[in-house]
């Protein structure tokens, strides 16, 4: 199924954009991945994600208008698309059912105790 | 501090990033410096940004290569048939380039070759790195020089005093042996050397034991090439020389294999005993291998303690050396070495070589690059169609780098054919090694100057085609004067015109002077005379028989041919006068006048002598009576004093006799009474009538009659002195060649030139022609700024050539030449009717052209 599978990395972008809502754009989202999920990544490890997400179709992207604080060069603001939400509710699905089907106490040794 | 991120880093990135993706990037990588710069400081900050930078450099973000899309086959096909294409289409375009490609490419050969030769010879020793010479320092008539040799008594001192040294050993150049073959001498000269010499060189020993010699004096070793020339199918070993000594073995000849050149070798205790002290040091050598891990700076340390050490003991010696060490490697291009133990080329000759070939390489390349532009007009428009039809510049690039490589490839193998037609020439001509060039790695190197000099002349001109845009065909106003740099190629050309000028002039002096040398007055009657192998036994008796055969009128014996021979000197004194004077001097019979036949000022000739005499008579020259300050009244009976013999003046000649016209000579000379058998040198027989041949017959059988074996040897000396001079036409051959080179090369600028101008004006010579103007006028009119450049150049070359001439080659050969305005004038005008003839042949077909097709478009 090519062009639908969600890797983990990939997810936490999905997610972390959803969470910035209007201001997602490259800087706020590699700040927020270092401060939410502790992870220090490179801008241009961000931008290849970025573009292969943007490549399935998961996220739309649009130029944002002349910034005077950046020099006058514009952000790239992105949005998760339908398909971006869909793929990101399969991926949580597929972890909730196979969440269910582990016995408890392999999941938690100290239950019951 | 600056606060900004860094800018290198910032013009990096925009280098390699996609253009789509680049302002948002930068901007993020910005905005996070910035941010980072209130958090963390500047320089974690900058830090950050040139990391962030550097981990751009992913597939993602990096531009899309195209560049790759050059090499493909197809269209490196295409470029190549467009390029024999346009090479058919412009023909005297093509041959001009083609030529000027090969004039340069022919003389860089001959200057690599010499270059790779000289640092080719001696490779094959072992630890080359650590053989060293030991070369002298020493004043010499106010001037300090480097003298290869060193002293006789050095080696001692050296051995004793001087550690650091594995081996050392001791080279003498002044072995003299003879075989006798056929009753004719062959002479072999060669070196003297210790037993260490073939544990620090190694030559290669073709048969025999090399360590005979040292078992007895009077062994040697001859070369390879002597051994086949003196012994054809005989085995050379146990041979005998005329002095005794006995062939022991046959070693390679070091001709191209190393800077030391003998024909033979001995044993240095064979040495004449007087030779060795501390005066002597012509032609004697000391050679040492340093010993692994001695720095060569600290023997040098040593060497100079020892020379001052040396001085202190000798201080009534006026000659101060000092010894030093010379590195064996590409010794022949050293610096000014005198005594030189075979040839040298010194750094001097190998800068004005390579200048000279530099400045030619560039001058063809300047011109092709000229001429390339020059067509610039024709070319715009299919440059101008294939830019609209899709092409990118690279590939323009590359279509034009090709066409030149085309060019140069085809100059290069007509090159390559004049250079090994002609090396084998040189490398008779010239003492230094100088290889053939069967070893296809230098052909390599010369095929990869081709490319490289092709690349740099067509860089040029590709690159400007390149840049053509198509709007700008089609745009009226733009199209002239774009071809920017004009002052620069009009200095180039100029500089051009006026290098050859120069040559030209110089070149038609040395032709003059050459041919003014060869009917300069030798003091002699030189026609009709034979020369005759003989024996110092068996002259008189010859010539006695000789004389008996009606075509002959006389026959002598002289200590070596006038004219022909090079002078041999000696000194005399008068009495009461401070100074001695160096005179050139000929031993010669009572018979020198009727052969020769030189006029007298005064005096008689040579009477025949009897017994011992306390005087040998001698003739002497003006210039020598002149010098002694002797005046003509009291010439005749005065006596001078030489060394072991005096000499009194029996007549003054009326013009001195000649030694080798080559050579500057001393005017100083005097002829020695002597007899056939003491002084024996050679046997000249003048002949006279006209059955030549006849006569030849008859002094061949009564030459068999005396000799029962050997071979009858006899030349003309006219034929002895025209190979005198084949020297001197190989000479003038090597630098006729060179000369016409740059002549050819700065006739093609010119041809080039003229092409642009003529080309860029067609419109204006249309309606000149519409206007009225004869084609006389329009052709005046373009030939302005040729005339203009030549007239320049004639002006600033004359003089150079001038003073070049009584400087240089003047100062060199016996009669110089008296420059007269006319000679001058004569290379001039060679090399401006050329230059017009091309110019004119070029500016006369735009000249013609019928206004109407010119003008038809407008």
């Amino acid at each position: 199924m090519k062009g639908t599978h969600l890797g983990e990395f990939q997810e936490v972008v999905l997610l972390v954009i959803l969470s910035l809502d209007d201001n997602a754009y490259g800087v706020t989202i590699k700040h927020e991945i270092m401060e939410k999920v502790n992870r220090g990544i490179s801008r241009g490890a961000l931008h290849t994600a970025l573009s292969r997400l943007e490549e399935k179709g998961f996220i739309s992207s649009e130029q944002g208008d002349a910034n005077e604080d950046r020099g006058g060069r514009r952000k790239r603001y992105y949005t998760v698309t339908n398909h971006g939400i869909k793929a990101l509710h399969g991926a949580k699905n597929l972890r909730d059912e196979l969440w269910s089907q582990i016995p408890r106490l392999k999941l938690y040794p100290d239950y019951g105790r | 501090m600056n606060k900004q991120p860094s800018k290198f880093f910032t013009k990096l990135f925009k280098r390699f990033c996609n253009d789509a993706f680049y302002e948002e990037l930068q901007g993020d990588l910005e905005e996070r410096f910035y941010l980072n710069l209130e958090n963390t400081g500047a320089n974690r900050a900058k830090a950050a940004y040139r990391k962030e930078v550097i981990k751009m450099i992913r597939p993602s973000v990096l531009k899309s290569m195209k560049t790759s899309k050059i090499f493909r086959l197809s269209l490196f096909k295409i470029h190549w048939t467009l390029s024999i294409r346009s090479l058919k289409r412009n023909k005297v375009f093509s041959l001009v380039t083609t030529l000027g490609f090969a004039a340069a490419i022919s003389i860089s050969l001959f200057l690599i070759n010499l270059i790779y030769s000289g640092y080719s010879v001696d490779q094959q020793h072992e630890s080359l790195d650590r053989i060293h010479r030991i070369a002298t320092r020493a004043v010499d008539n106010g001037e300090t020089k480097v003298f290869a040799s060193t002293p006789f008594n050095l080696k001692e001192r050296v051995v004793e005093e001087v550690p650091g040294f594995e081996l050392i050993t001791h080279i003498n150049r002044t072995l003299s042996i003879s075989f006798e073959r056929n009753d004719y001498p062959i002479n072999l000269n060669g070196i003297y050397v210790d037993e260490n010499f073939f544990k620090v060189f190694n030559f290669s020993i073709i048969s025999g034991n090399a360590f005979d010699i040292f078992k007895d004096v009077n062994s040697i070793i001859i070369t390879q090439e002597y051994a086949k020339r003196l012994f054809k199918g005989q085995n050379p070993i146990g041979q005998m020389t005329n002095g005794g000594q006995v062939v022991r073995a046959v070693i390679e000849s070091p001709k191209n294999k190393s800077h030391i050149q003998f024909e033979a070798i001995g044993n240095i205790g064979a040495l004449d005993i007087s030779l060795q002290n501390w005066d002597y040091k012509a032609r004697n050598y000391l050679y040492g291998r340093i010993s692994e891990n001695v720095n060569r700076k600290v023997l040098d340390a040593r060497l100079t303690s020892l020379s001052n050490s040396i001085k202190k003991e000798r201080e009534q010696g006026q000659v101060n050396n000092d010894f030093f060490l010379q590195p064996i490697t590409a010794l022949i291009f050293k610096d000014g070495v005198f005594n030189e133990i075979g040839s040298s080329v010194g750094r001097e000759g190998l800068i004005i070589f390579s200048s000279l070939t530099i400045l030619l390489v560039a001058m063809a390349c300047f011109n092709y690059t000229n001429l390339s532009l020059a067509r610039a007009l024709q070319r715009t428009k299919e440059v101008g169609i294939r830019k609209v039809a899709g092409s990118t510049p690279v590939q323009i690039i590359s279509q034009f780098l090709i066409e030149t490589f085309l060019f140069s490839s085809l100059g290069f193998l007509i090159g390559l054919g004049v250079y090994v037609y002609y090396s084998g020439q040189i490398a008779n001509l010239i003492p230094f090694p100088f290889l053939e060039i069967s070893d296809y790695q230098i052909i390599l190197v010369f095929a990869g100057f081709a490319i490289i000099t092709s690349l740099i002349a067509g860089i040029f001109p590709a690159l400007f085609f390149s840049r053509i845009s198509p709007l700008s065909l089609f745009n009226k106003q733009s199209s002239n004067g774009r071809l920017s740099l004009k002052g620069l190629r009009k200095l180039l050309v100029g500089s051009q015109v006026t290098v050859s000028m120069f040559c030209v002039i110089l070149l038609s002096l040395v032709i003059d002077q050459n041919k003014s040398l060869r009917n300069a007055p030798t003091g002699i009657q030189s026609d009709q005379l034979l020369i005759v192998n003989s024996t110092p036994e068996t002259a008189s008796i010859l010539i006695r028989e000789f004389e008996k055969i009606p075509g002959v009128s006389s026959g002598t014996v002289v200590s070596s041919t006038p004219v022909v021979d090079f002078p041999s000197s000696l000194s005399v004194i008068k009495k009461g006068m401070p100074d001695s004077l160096s005179t050139r001097f000929i031993k010669a019979d009572e018979n020198f006048d009727n052969v020769f036949q030189p006029k007298l000022r005064l005096g008689r000739f040579f009477e025949p002598q009897m017994g011992e005499q306390a005087y040998r008579d001698i003739i002497v020259s003006h210039a020598l009576l002149q010098k002694m300050e002797i005046s003509e009244n009291e010439a005749l009976g005065t006596v001078l004093n030489g060394k072991t013999l005096d000499y009194r003046i029996v007549g003054v000649l009326q013009q001195t006799i000649s030694a080798n016209p080559l050579i500057k000579q001393n005017e100083s000379f005097m002829l020695i009474s002597s007899s056939p058998q003491m002084d024996y040198g050679r046997l000249v027989l003048k002949l006279e009538g006209k059955n030549l041949d006849n006569t030849l017959n008859q002094i061949q059988a009564v030459w068999e009659g005396v000799f029962t074996r050997g071979n009858f040897q006899a030349s003309f000396f006219d034929t002895e002195l025209e190979s005198t001079y084949n020297i001197m036409i190989t000479g003038i051959r090597i630098i006729t060649f060179i000369g016409s080179c740059i002549i050819l090369i700065s006739i093609l600028g010119q041809l080039g030139m003229a092409l642009f101008n003529a080309q860029s004006r067609v419109k204006e010579i249309g309606i000149r022609k519409v206007m009225g103007a004869a084609i006389s006028s329009i052709t005046r009119l373009i030939l302005k700024s040729t005339t203009n450049t030549i007239a320049l150049a004639a002006i600033i070359a004359t003089p150079a050539a001038y003073f070049a001439f009584v400087n240089v080659v003047a100062p060199e050969v016996r009669t110089p030449l008296t420059v007269t305005p006319w000679l001058l004038l004569k290379g001039v005008l060679v090399l401006t009717i050329l230059i017009l003839g091309v110019v004119i042949s070029q500016t006369w077909r735009v000249a013609t052209l019928n206004p109407t097709k010119s003008l038809r478009n407008e």
